[in-house]
C-alpha cells in the first residue's frame, strides 16, 4: 500500500511538473526577496507587481526570505531562486543586503516595505550599498523614522483622551527602530503633560516582548489593571490583541481598554473588533500602492532610462494609512483591495493613473513626482 | 543458462533490491534529480551545471552535508541532536566576535572547538548517567544557547554582526568547499567504517544491551560521536560565517531539519544500528539542494517548490520505513 501511494505520488508530481508554464518572452525577471509568505498585504503585493510587471514587459516571481532574517539564510534563497534571466530584486528583508549585491553585482536592488531602515544608517551593517550604483534606495514600511512613528502615536492617544497607558515594543538589537518610537512617545506625551490640565500617565517600562506574545501575567502587575490604552509599536494584532481579549474575559483589565498598533489583517473577527468604541481603535500600516515606487525605480534602471532628477539612493517614508475611526476601517473592509478577498480594481491607482511615471512608457516622467505620487496615497482615498 | 539459474538469478536480484530498498530509493532519486534537472533546465537554455549554477549548488549543499556527516555517527546510535542548529549560531558568533577582537580565526576556533566538545561530552553522556532520553540533553542546550545568543546580541545591539579585517576569500571558494567535505567525508568515514568507535556506536544503536554485553563501554561509546559530531559543527560554522563574513541571532535556525531530513531522503535509518551508513548524509543533502536549486530553473514558482519538495521527502519515507513501531529516534 506504501508503495502505490508512493507511486502515485510520483506519478501526481512529474504530471505537475511537466504543465509547468512555459516562459514567455519578457523583457526579464523581477524579484521580490519577500518578508511576508501569507496575508492579505503579502497577496496584495504580489498580485499588484504581478501586474504591473506583466504590463511591462516582465516577469515577477516571489523569494521567501529566510524565516528569522539571517543573511545567510536570505542570500541562499536569493542564489537558489537566480536564473539567468532575473534583472532586479525588490528586497524586503534586511538581512544580507550586502551579500547579495557582492553576489549578483548586476542585478539592480531596491528596497521596500522593511521595517529596518536603520540598517542603511551611517553604521548599519548595509550600510555600504548606499553608495553603489546597483542600489536605487529605500521605501520603508510607513515612517522609516521611530521619531516620526512615536510622535504619530502620541497625538492619537492625546486626540483619544487616554489618561492611563503602556508602550510595547520589540528587542532593541532586533528592532532598532522602536525603541527611537518609544522615547518620542514618552517625549512627546511629556511635553503635552506640561500644559495639560489632566496628564496622561504612561506605566512602566516599555514591555519588550521577545518575539513572544504579551505574558499572561502582563495585568497583574501593578497599575496595569487600569490601563486605558496599549501602544504597540511591535505587531500588535498578533502580539498584544489576543492577550487582550483574554485578560478581558478574565476581568484582569478595564472593559474599555483599547489597542493602538500597526499592521493589518482581513480576518473577519479581526475586522469586527475594529473601530472607535471596539478593542482596536488605530492601525496604521504602509499605504499599499506605494508599491508602484520600487518597480518603477527597476524599470528605469533595467530599461537604461533612468529619470533625469534622479538624485542617488534615497531613504524615504512610503504613503501612511492610519486607520482610526470605524469608517475608515469600514472603508479598509468595503472600498480598499484588502477587504475580505483581494480586489485589484479597488486599488487607488490602476495602469491607467500610474504607467505615466514609468520611463519606459513616458520618457519625461520625473522621480520627484513619482516619489510625490507614491506617497501620498492616504485611506481617505478609499472613502472618496 | 538454464531457466532454473535465471529463475534463481531473478529471485536474487529481487532480493538484493528488497534488502537495498532505501539506498535504491535514495540513491535512485538522487540520479533522477540529476537526470531531470540535466534535460530540465537545458530546455529552459540553462544549465544547472554552469559555473555560477554549480556553485551556487555547492554553496548550498555544503553546511548541511558538512553537519550531517558528523550527525550520522549520532543517528547510528539512535539518538538525535536538536541542539545543532543552535551550536553553529553560537560559534558563528563566537567566530565573529573573537576574530573582530583579535584580528584572526584561530582563536576563535580553538574556542569553538573547547565549547563544542564540552557540549558533546555532556550530550553524549548525559542520557546514559540521568537515564534519559539523548534527545532531551540537546533539548536544553538548544534552550540554554538560544538564551545565551540572545544576551550576546541584546549587549551587542545588533541583530547582526559583521567580522572585519580577515580573508575569508577561501570559504567562498566552491573548490576549498568540496575539498573541505571530501576531507571530512573520509576522515569521518574512517572512524565511522574501520574502527571500533564506528563499530561500537552502530552496535549501540541497534542493540544496546547486546553491545554492553559484549563487553562495549556504552558512555564512552556514546561520547566519543558526539565528539566527532562537535568538530563537525564548527567546521560547518566556519562555512556558514565565511562565506558571508557575517553572523546573526538567527544563524542556524532550523539547521537540525535540514540535517535530519537530509538524513531521510538519504535513506537514513532512523533508528540507528549496522545499516547506518555515512553516505547518506552526503546523498540527501545533494538531492535536497538540488531541488532547491532545479526547480526555480525548470520554471516552477517559488511557492510551488516547499510542496515538491514535500512530496518527495514523502515518497522517499514511504518507501524507506520499514518499522512498525518506534521508528524516530530518541
Amino acid at each position: 500500500m506504501k508503495k502505490l501511494i508512493a507511486l502515485l505520488l510520483t506519478l501526481a508530481l512529474l504530471m505537475g511538473l511537466a504543465v509547468v508554464p512555459a516562459s514567455a518572452e519578457s523583457k526579464g525577471k523581477i524579484l521580490w526577496l519577500s518578508n511576508l509568505n501569507s496575508g492579505i498585504q503579502y497577496e496584495f503585493y504580489v498580485a499588484y507587481w504581478k501586474m504591473i510587471a506583466e504590463n511591462l514587459g516582465y516577469t515577477f516571481d516571489v523569494v521567501y526570505g529566510d524565516m528569522s532574517n539571517d543573511p545567510a539564510g536570505n542570500l541562499k534563497q536569493v542564489k537558489n531562486a537566480y536564473t539567468s534571466d532575473v534583472k532586479g530584486i525588490i528586497i524586503s528583508m534586511d538581512g544580507g543586503v550586502v551579500n547579495i549585491m557582492d553576489e549578483y553585482p548586476d542585478m539592480w536592488v531596491v528596497g521596500f516595505f522593511s521595517d529596518m531602515d536603520s540598517v542603511f544608517e551611517e553604521n548599519g551593517p548595509s550600510h555600504d550599498v548606499m553608495t553603489r550604483e546597483k542600489f536605487l534606495g529605500n521605501m520603508g514600511d510607513n515612517y522609516i523614522s521611530g521619531q516620526a512613528l512615536g510622535e504619530a502615536y502620541a497625538q492619537e492617544v492625546i486626540a483619544r483622551g487616554y489618561k492611563k497607558v503602556a508602550t510595547c515594543i520589540f528587542p532593541v538589537f532586533a528592532y532598532p527602530k522602536h525603541t527611537v518610537a518609544d522615547a518620542a512617545f514618552r517625549a512627546a506625551i511629556a511635553a503635552h503633560n506640561e500644559t495639560a490640565a489632566d496628564p496622561i500617565e504612561i506605566v512602566g517600562d516599555a514591555e519588550v516582548l521577545a518575539f513572544q506574545p504579551l505574558s499572561d501575567s502582563y495585568f497583574l502587575e501593578q497599575g496595569r489593571d487600569e490601563l486605558e490604552c496599549i501602544v504597540g509599536f511591535c505587531a500588535g494584532t498578533t502580539f498584544i490583541y489576543p492577550k487582550m481579549v483574554e485578560a478581558k474575559a478574565m476581568g484582569f483589565c478595564r472593559d474599555d481598554l483599547q489597542l493602538i498598533t500597526g499592521g493589518f489583517d482581513n480576518d473577519p473577527d479581526l475586522l469586527a473588533d475594529c473601530g472607535d468604541d471596539k478593542n482596536i481603535v488605530s492601525l496604521t500600516i504602509q499605504g499599499i500602492e506605494s508599491a508602484i515606487w520600487p518597480i518603477a525605480m527597476l524599470d528605469a534602471a533595467i530599461s537604461g532610462t533612468m529619470y533625469k532628477d534622479y538624485p542617488g539612493q534615497e531613504r524615504m517614508d512610503s504613503s501612511v494609512f492610519t486607520i482610526n475611526s470605524t469608517e475608515k476601517f469600514q472603508a479598509m473592509i468595503d472600498n480598499s483591495p484588502m477587504g475580505p478577498t483581494l480586489d485589484l480594481s479597488k486599488a487607488q491607482a490602476q495602469w491607467d493613473d500610474m504607467k505615466d511615471y514609468f520611463t519606459s512608457v513616458n520618457p519625461d516622467a520625473s522621480y520627484a513626482e513619482l516619489t510625490k505620487y507614491c506617497q501620498s496615497f492616504t485611506v481617505e482615498g478609499y472613502m472618496k | 543458462m538454464t531457466a532454473i539459474a535465471q529463475d534463481r538469478e531473478k529471485q536474487n536480484l529481487v532480493q538484493w533490491i528488497k534488502k537495498h530498498s532505501s539506498t535504491v530509493a535514495s540513491l535512485g532519486g538522487l540520479v533522477f534529480c540529476i537526470i531531470f534537472f540535466t534535460i530540465g533546465t537545458g530546455m529552459k537554455g540553462e544549465s544547472i551545471w554552469s559555473g555560477d549554477k554549480l556553485s551556487t549548488l555547492i554553496g548550498d549543499v555544503i553546511v548541511t552535508a558538512l553537519m550531517a556527516v558528523g550527525a550520522v555517527f549520532i543517528y547510528s546510535l539512535g539518538n538525535m541532536d536538536v541542539s545543532i542548529g543552535r551550536q553553529v549560531g553560537l560559534y558563528s558568533t563566537m567566530l565573529v566576535l573573537i576574530g573582530n577582537a583579535t584580528g584572526s580565526l584561530l582563536p576563535g576556533i580553538l574556542a569553538c572547538i573547547v565549547v563544542a566538545v564540552i557540549i558533546g561530552i555532556i550530550n553524549g553522556a548525559a542520557g546514559e548517567l540521568l537515564h534519559m532520553y539523548s534527545v532531551i540533553s540537546s533539548v536544553v542546550f538548544m534552550m540554554v544557547i538560544s538564551g545565551i545568543t540572545t544576551i550576546i546580541y541584546s549587549n551587542v545591539g545588533s541583530k547582526n554582526i559583521i567580522l572585519s579585517g580577515v580573508d575569508l576569500s577561501f570559504f567562498r571558494s566552491p573548490v576549498n568547499m568540496v575539498i573541505v567535505l571530501v576531507i571530512e567525508y573520509l576522515v569521518i568515514g574512517y572512524f565511522f567504517y574501520f574502527t571500533k568507535y564506528g563499530k561500537y556506536a552502530r552496535s549501540i544503536g541497534a542493540n544496546q544491551t547486546a553491545a554492553a554485553q559484549s563487553g562495549v563501554n556504552i558512555i564512552k561509546y556514546r561520547v566519543i560521536p558526539y565528539i566527532f559530531l562537535a568538530f563537525c559543527l564548527v567546521t560547518a560554522s566556519l562555512f556558514q560565517m565565511g562565506y558571508t563574513g557575517a553572523a546573526s541571532d538567527a544563524t542556524g535556525t532550523g539547521f537540525e531539519m535540514n540535517v535530519m531530513v537530509s538524513l531521510i531522503l538519504g535513506g537514513m535509518p532512523l533508528k540507528g544500528g549496522m545499516k547506518s551508513r555515512l553516505s547518506c548524509a552526503v546523498i540527501g543533502a545533494l538531492t535536497f539542494s538540488l531541488l532547491a536549486v532545479g526547480l526555480p530553473i525548470i520554471g516552477v514558482p517559488t511557492r510551488m517548490t516547499f510542496m515538491i519538495k514535500a512530496i518527495i521527502f514523502l515518497v522517499v519515507v514511504l518507501i524507506t520505513c520499514r518499522q512498525k513501531s518506534g521508528p524516530l529516534p530518541r
